[in-house]
């Protein structure tokens, strides 16, 4: 198992691609951090404290999407065939990207709150201590998305329909719920997302923190194992 | 040893592998051969564990690929080229497959030399070309030291200096009693190469053994080029041989041997005696009816 991780690590360090996630991630979150530090200047209420450090969730986006090129990327390259034969058992293969993701998904994440933190506590002077639940929310949700990610890629087989499918139904699909069933939104796999990452006890629209969490983790959960049973049953 | 039993793969129209069944021993070069969409490519990829068979079962020393202790150690397998992620390095291609497998990264310096890949190694493979892509892929094949090669088509894309470096390297490699099993449609290159063959077509055996045997199933014939052409015939004809007169030129399906002491016992004079002998490609095309694709 530790021979897989090495080489998915490997895999990871010697293509640009999850670099540029990287500084992606990071490039949005600074254009959103100093907007706020240049608009209002100052925060006010926790819940400000809470909305300004939710600027970190731009990272669990790029962790999902790290997740998807890194089981899709390989079959998209092909590259997949030549992992098989090395290690056959496609269940070890898997977990292995599945480790890999949340860990990559992870740093993402821990880069991007201290980039928040590091931009809005001395220009807005940000409460750590009020955003601390969204903070840690963040990192509970970030190696989730990355799994999920990991497990969709699995099931749609294409790095390029992968990315864009798991955007436009967070843009599009997931408000489109919204106006059928409000109800219902609140358990769609982004809004649960965002519940876990609210720091917060939970309003119309959204799940509270915990349970937010849960349905989030039987989405990843659900992702994983239909990413397994396709893998697995599939010829390469 | 590799055992293919009974395999069947459908997809939905096509039957690719329909019932197919052969063995490859040990320490032999075994050719694969088939004309285009006979199935090999699909019965490899069975091989290795990387298509699910419909039915039947294809094994390395009786075990399933996927069962294998390592795998690697065991098995190289060369597939097509360009499954390859454009951006990452040769080199680097070949350390992320050594990781998996717990291979030192001193061997896969020790492989871009062997292959010939050289300086190329630390460039993206989005720039090598087709031939280097193989080197690429036969390198990665032996990274484990398999007693086993299973290639298919490796000489596609190489240009002849490329043919030859891998038709020596395979001599090689079997010298030292290990096998190689390997899929083409080159066949002129095969003949020289392999020790014995398998071939397919739609799927199914059509012939499996020695060259020298398959190629003595498929009748030759002498040509001969004389001034008493119709005497020649007619001696032929009494020593029970049928003989085509073409001019001076007369074909018939009696050996050399024998067409040479009947013209000897009559004092025919002979200006020229060919046995045509029977080529890796007419026993092939006559086996699998000639060059159709399905
Ligand atoms: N993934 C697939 N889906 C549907 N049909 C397939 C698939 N793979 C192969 N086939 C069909 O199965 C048959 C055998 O294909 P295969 O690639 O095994 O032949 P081959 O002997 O390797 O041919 P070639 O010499 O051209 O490489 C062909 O008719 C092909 O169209
Ligand atoms: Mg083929």
């Amino acid at each position: 198992m530790s021979a897989a991780l090495r080489s998915e690590w490997l895999k990871v360090r010697t293509v640009r691609t999850f670099f540029w996630f990287w500084v992606g991630s990071a490039g949005l979150i600074l254009i959103a951090a100093i907007s706020v530090v240049a608009s209002n200047g100052q925060i006010e209420s926790a819940a400000d404290d809470r909305s300004v450090a939710r600027i970190a969730a731009i990272a669990l986006v790029f962790g999902l999407i790290a997740g998807i090129v890194v089981m899709a990327g390989e079959i998209t390259h092909g590259t997949v065939t030549q992992t098989l034969l090395v290690t056959p058992v496609r269940e070890r293969v898997l977990l292995a990207k599945v480790i890999t993701a949340a860990l990559i998904s992870l740093f993402v994440a821990v880069s991007a709150e201290l980039l928040v933190l590091a931009i809005t506590v001395p220009g807005a002077s940000l409460d750590v201590h009020n955003s601390r639940p969204v903070l840690l929310g963040i990192l509970l949700a970030a190696p989730l998305a990355g799994a999920l990610g990991v497990g969709f890629g699995a099931v749609v087989r294409s790095q390029g329909s992968g990315i864009g499918i798991s955007l436009v139904w967070l843009l599009i699909g997931e408000n489109i719920v919204t106006v059928m069933s409000q109800s219902a939104a609140k358990y769609t796999p982004g809004r649960a997302f965002a519940a876990l990452a609210s720091g917060e006890g939970g309003h119309h629209d959204l799940l509270s923190m915990g349970p937010g969490g849960l349905v989030a983790a039987v989405w990843t959960a659900a992702f994983v194992a239909a990413g397994l049973l396709v893998f697995l049953g599939r010829d390469v | 040893m590799i055992e293919v039993v009974d395999l069947r793969k459908r997809y939905r129209r096509t039957a690719a592998v329909d019932g197919l069944t052969f063995t490859v021993r040990n320490g032999s070069i075994t050719g694969f051969l088939g004309p285009n969409g006979a199935g090999k490519t699909t019965t490899l990829r069975i091989l290795l564990g990387l298509v699910h068979p419909t039915s039947g079962k294809a094994t390395i020393d009786g075990r399933r690929y996927r069962h294998l202790d390592r795998p690697v150690a065991r098995v190289g397998a060369v597939l097509e080229a360009s499954n390859y992620h454009p951006k990452r390095s040769g080199r680097n291609h070949l350390r992320m497959l050594a990781a998996a497998a717990g291979i030192p990264n001193t061997r896969v310096d020790e492989l871009t030399e062997l292959v010939g890949l050289g300086n190329a190694a630390g460039r993206a493979v989005g720039g090598y070309s087709l031939g280097m892509c193989q080197r690429l892929g036969v390198a990665g094949a032996l990274l484990g030291d398999p007693k086993l090669l299973v290639l298919d088509e490796p000489a596609n894309g190489l240009d002849p200096e490329g043919i030859r470096w891998l038709r020596d390297f395979l001599r090689t490699f079997a010298g030292d009693g290990k096998t190689v099993f390997i899929s083409s449609h080159v066949l002129g290159e095969m003949q020289q190469l392999v020790d014995e063959v398998v071939i397919i077509h739609h799927g199914k055996l059509i012939a499996q053994g020695p060259v020298s045997e398959l190629t003595a199933r498929v009748a030759g014939s002498t040509r001969v080029r004389t001034p008493q052409a119709t005497a020649l015939r007619e001696s032929l004809v009494q020593a029970g041989f049928e003989g085509t007169l073409d001019g001076d030129q007369l074909i018939t399906p009696a050996p050399a041997e024998r067409v040479g002491e009947l013209a000897a016992a009559k004092g025919i004079v002979l200006h020229e005696l060919v046995a045509d002998a029977t080529s890796l490609e007419e026993a092939f095309l006559e086996l699998t009816g000639g060059d159709e694709i399905r």
